[in-house]
């Protein structure tokens, strides 16, 4: 069963139609892709699903239980974290402490599976290779890195589900690579279930077993990176001919 | 019937001209997203021009009437528009509150400096009394049809401006986007600066009509708050709707008018609770609200820059202020120490503003209010003794915060699912409720189960012993005030360590971003409702210890003004700071009212001396000039204060002496061989020289130290962030003004 389930979420701003009839699955284990060019409604569907926005129609489900009308907090409280493509960090907290107070927030949620928030801030530092900057200010890091900050605040949390906005813009290559292996890690050491939008192809074909294509807020395929890479409405919307 | 009608078209009229002035603050409130609170004060002034020109210079109406509210009015507008609030953009909401309460503010002081408050002033209805015509049997002046109509033809005129014009729309798209706005060929800036015109000639014209029907007596603050009612209205309209606006400013009207015609005149109550009725209407519709979603990056980077100190360092500081005072008190008479200990206490009230704006991004318009809840509970519950052996119990004290804290959670529980700024117009609703209802309760009723006489403010002022707890009697001055700056320096370095704790990280990541500290799992509602209480608890303990050094409190004691003084001169200093609190509590409790009775003495005893009169109103008008020019510095006076002096640490010889100077001052009054005012005036003097002979001597230590990743970061960020998904400009732009 996947972990999480979007099924027909359709959303619209005023007139405009910006999801319809999305339906994406996301199994556990794996890193589950979502590709799209810009404008195709990826950040607004993480939005609906993280609970920002409320869907017009449609339902989502976390490991069988629907969370449609649960708010952001109970969502992540079910296990669901997410990092922004736009960044939402902590501006007056060092790095650490913006991965500190996820966990301190996280222990927040009642005594079941309390963390040692000390020691996870450390170990997650260390897993995703901000040991040099820990102590700097969060604003004065650069960008790619930034981005980094939110998976690693993400992470703490536990989550069972992550989504992750555009978590490698900006790095270089060998830091999407090493990026990618960090994400294969996740996936097959805690079994976790990841969304990932990111336009680095390389990347998310590596990376991916599953991948769903949206454009123009529908869903215009679903599949392997194969299958993908070689359908003609993906190509034609978004890949461009090889 | 024919009553009924009477007040209603009475009512109709009110509606009219709270409409008028609630849609002059939707207006720049949608196209600049300054909310501004000076828009009764602007009323005020432009009402007190508008008599000066027709009544005191003998002008025809209509060309006084031109001039107030065609020129002079929009004028100031666009003045204030551009030479203020566009400096404001990426600072926190705190800061552009503020600034506006400080126009407020100077508004207030500089009518009452041109129009000397106690010569009375009535303004007269347009053509007179007499102009009248019949209505369904019922009287209506001319006066009060202009203005009804003018109600009509100004819902009408902005509706098709928003809806009809390019001006209409481009206003709605600058609040949306500005950047998108500007790409496009817009210029938000000169939409804005048009936006406050029209505002303010909208207050002027809303402030011209409501006098006399209100009338007639021009009075400052009652035609401040009077204007001010009509938030309710804009509130009403979610502050973007036109329709609703005026529809919420006619039902205000009206409900005013029916309390008036038909609560019985037994009940004592009723004519405070008609004076209060527009702020409890106001708190009503925050109740009624729908939930503001959460947006991500909403919040750009602000401006307001705060480091948060080590708890050695902030305990170091703490002894050496309870060091300064101890020093002090020798060489200070009793009222000098009443005068420091009224400023510690307000410190105490500033601090509870530290902890809730400062450290958890959450406005409270009236710190001082809850403090009046405070006092009231420990007149009633928490006194001992009679006659001078009358004392506050710790018991007393320990309820009074606890009831606060209560009162607090309650005010600020349905705000609280709403953005910031609907939480501050509910505590300024309260601090106006507080005024109008709470404290105006002077007259003994009987309650209905107790069968007692009762009331809330008996005759209007209450006599406040000092506090004993234990051996620790505040009868004399001196106890009085270590107690309060030990209370001070207690709460403080706590507030710090706080801060330093998971609960005040917490608060941080809500403050920076309540999206992703949602996402993450904070219960966003549960913890602005606990920052809330605990920060009206230290308010009660403040105003406790307030009303007790002042010993006798009255309505003045509490007015809002006074809490919103509170509040600009604490952001003055530095909302994000414990010093901060400490300067804006001085400089609100004793500076500016040191300098004024100084002024004023000087004046008196000079035979009337101009220039010390105005010297006097002038320290009247500063606290507002210096709330007004935070636009540049909007982190406040103590950062920059900080940063002057820091270089010093390493021109160790000049730093010696510079202490050395102040102990040979210091000992010099302290053996009477020269007066108080020395001390006062050699420390300012060596303040101020001393970075600069440090500069001299040591130049090196005094250049600024190189951070060019910061620069470099910090304009990268908000590049960043402006890399727009495209989605929020249309929402935005769709479901207003509808």
């Amino acid at each position: 069963m996947p972990t999480l389930e979007v099924t027909e979420v359709c959303m619209a701003f005023g007139g405009a139609q910006v999801l319809s009839n999305v339906s994406i699955s996301v199994p556990p284990g794996h890193v589950t892709g979502l590709i799209g060019p810009n404008g195709a409604g990826k950040t607004t569907l993480f939005n609906v699903v993280s609970g920002l926005l409320a869907p017009k129609s449609g339902q989502i489900t976390m490991e069988g239980r629907d969370i449609t009308k649960a708010g952001p907090a109970a969502r992540a409280r079910r296990g669901l974290a997410r990092t922004y493509q736009r960044l939402e960090l902590f501006t007056s907290l060092t790095v650490r402490d913006n991965i500190r107070v996820a966990g301190e927030i996280r222990n927040t949620w009642g005594r079941r599976g309390r963390i040692d928030v000390k020691a996870e801030t450390e170990r997650i530092i260390e897993l995703v290779g901000l040991a040099d900057v820990a102590d700097r200010e969060v604003s004065e890091i650069p960008t790619a890195r930034a981005r980094v900050v939110e998976v690693a605040r993400a992470l703490m949390t536990q989550p069972r589900v992550l989504l992750l906005d555009e978590p490698a813009s900006g790095q270089t290559e060998q830091e999407t690579e090493d990026f990618g292996k960090l994400l294969r890690q996740l996936v097959s050491e805690r079994e976790i279930a990841i969304c990932l939008v990111e336009h680095d192809v390389s990347l998310v074909m590596g990376t991916c077993e599953l991948i769903h294509v949206l454009d123009y807020g529908q869903i215009i395929a679903s599949g392997t990176p194969d299958d993908v890479k070689n359908d003609p409405a993906v190509v034609n919307a978004y890949l461009g001919a090889p | 019937m024919h009553l009924f009608l009477e007040y209603t078209i009475l009512g109709l009229v009110t509606g009219a001209v709270y409409g008028i002035a609630a849609s002059g603050l939707v207006l720049t409130y949608t196209t600049s997203g300054i909310f501004n609170f000076a828009q009764g004060a602007m009323a005020m002034f432009a009402a007190f021009t508008y008599w000066q020109f027709r009544f005191g210079w003998n002008w025809p109406a209509p060309l006084a009437l031109f001039m107030v509210i065609v020129v002079l009015a929009p004028l100031a507008g666009t003045i204030l528009y551009g030479g203020i609030m566009r400096g404001l953009r990426n600072t926190a909401e705190v800061t552009k509150i503020v600034v506006t309460i400080g126009i407020m503010l100077g508004l207030i002081a500089l009518a009452q400096w041109i129009w000397n408050p106690g010569v009375p002033r009535t303004d007269q209805l347009f053509f007179g009394g007499a102009a009248k015509f019949t209505v369904f049997g019922v009287d209506v002046t001319d006066h009060e049809a202009i203005a009804l109509g003018c109600g009509v033809l100004i819902a009408i005129g902005i509706r098709l401006l928003f809806k009809s014009t390019r001006t209409g729309v481009a206003m709605r798209a600058v609040v949306d986007n500005t950047d998108l706005l500007q790409l496009n060929g817009g210029r938000p800036e000169r939409l804005a600066a048009f936006s406050w015109a029209l505002g303010a000639g909208l207050a002027a014209l809303a402030g011209v009509l409501i006098t006399p029907i209100s009338g007639g007596t021009l009075d400052v603050h009652v035609l401040t708050l009077l204007v001010l009612d009509s938030i309710a209205a804009a509130v009403f309209g979610r502050l973007r709707s036109i329709w609703w606006t005026f529809g919420g400013a006619l039902v205000l009207g009206l409900a005013g008018t029916y309390v008036l015609g038909y609560f019985p005149p037994t009940w004592s109550w009723a004519s405070n609770f008609r004076i209060a009725l527009p702020m409890i209407v106001l708190f009503v519709v925050l109740l009624v609200l729908p939930q503001d979603r959460l947006r991500g990056a909403t919040v750009q980077r602000t401006r307001e820059r705060f480091t948060v100190p080590t708890l050695p360092s902030a305990l170091t500081w703490g002894v050496i202020l309870i060091a300064v005072v101890l020093l002090l008190e020798p060489i200070m008479g009793a009222a000098d120490m009443g005068a420091l200990t009224v400023g510690i206490t307000y410190s105490i009230i500033a601090l509870s503003l530290t902890l809730l704006t400062g450290y958890g991004g959450e406005i409270n318009l009236a710190p001082v209010s809850f403090g009046a809840i405070a006092t009231i509970i420990v007149f009633h519950l928490g006194l001992t003794g009679n006659g001078t052996a009358q004392r506050i119990t710790l018991w007393g004290i320990l309820l009074g915060i606890a009831v606060t804290a209560v009162v607090g959670g309650l005010i600020a529980l349905p705000a609280l699912r709403l953005r910031g700024l609907y939480l501050a117009l509910a505590t300024l609703a309260f601090g106006v409720f507080v005024s109008d209802m709470v404290i105006a309760d002077i007259a003994p009723h009987i309650l209905p189960i107790f069968h007692v006489h009762f009331s809330i403010f008996p005759n209007g002022a209450l006599q406040i012993p000092p506090p004993k707890v234990g051996p620790i009697d505040l009868n004399s001055p001196k106890t009085f005030l270590t107690v309060s700056t030990i209370l001070f320096v207690v709460i403080g370095v706590g507030l710090i360590a706080l801060r330093r704790s998971n609960y005040g990280r917490r608060l941080t990541a809500m403050k920076d971003s309540p999206a992703a500290a949602a996402t993450l799992g904070q219960n966003l509602i549960r913890l602005k409702l606990s920052v809330f209480m605990l920060s009206a608890a230290i308010a009660g303990l403040g105003g406790i210890l307030l009303s007790s050094v002042s010993a006798n409190v009255n309505a003045n004691t509490f007015i809002i003004f006074v809490s919103l003084a509170l509040v600009m001169l604490t952001v003055v200093g530095g909302i994000g700071s414990v010093a901060g609190a400490l300067m804006g509590g001085l400089l609100a409790g004793t500076g500016f009212t040191a300098l004024t009775s100084t002024f004023s003495n000087l004046a008196t005893d000079h035979g009337g001396g101009g220039i010390w009169n105005v010297l006097a109103n002038l320290s009247l008008v500063a606290p507002a000039l210096i709330g007004v020019s935070l636009g540049r510095s909007p982190s406040g006076a103590v950062p920059d204060i900080v940063a002057n002096y820091r270089p010093l640490w390493r021109v160790k010889s000049v730093l010696a002496l510079g202490v050395a100077a102040e102990v040979v001052v210091y000992l010099l009054v302290l053996t009477k061989v020269m007066g108080n005012w020395w001390l006062v005036l050699a420390t300012a003097a060596i303040a101020i020289a001393l970075p600069a002979i440090g500069k001299a001597v040591d130049p090196d230590a005094f250049r600024a130290p190189a951070a060019p990743l910061v620069a470099a970061t910090s304009a990268q960020m908000p590049a960043a962030a402006a890399r727009s998904d495209g989605v929020p400009a249309v929402q935005g732009a769709v479901d207003a003004h509808t």
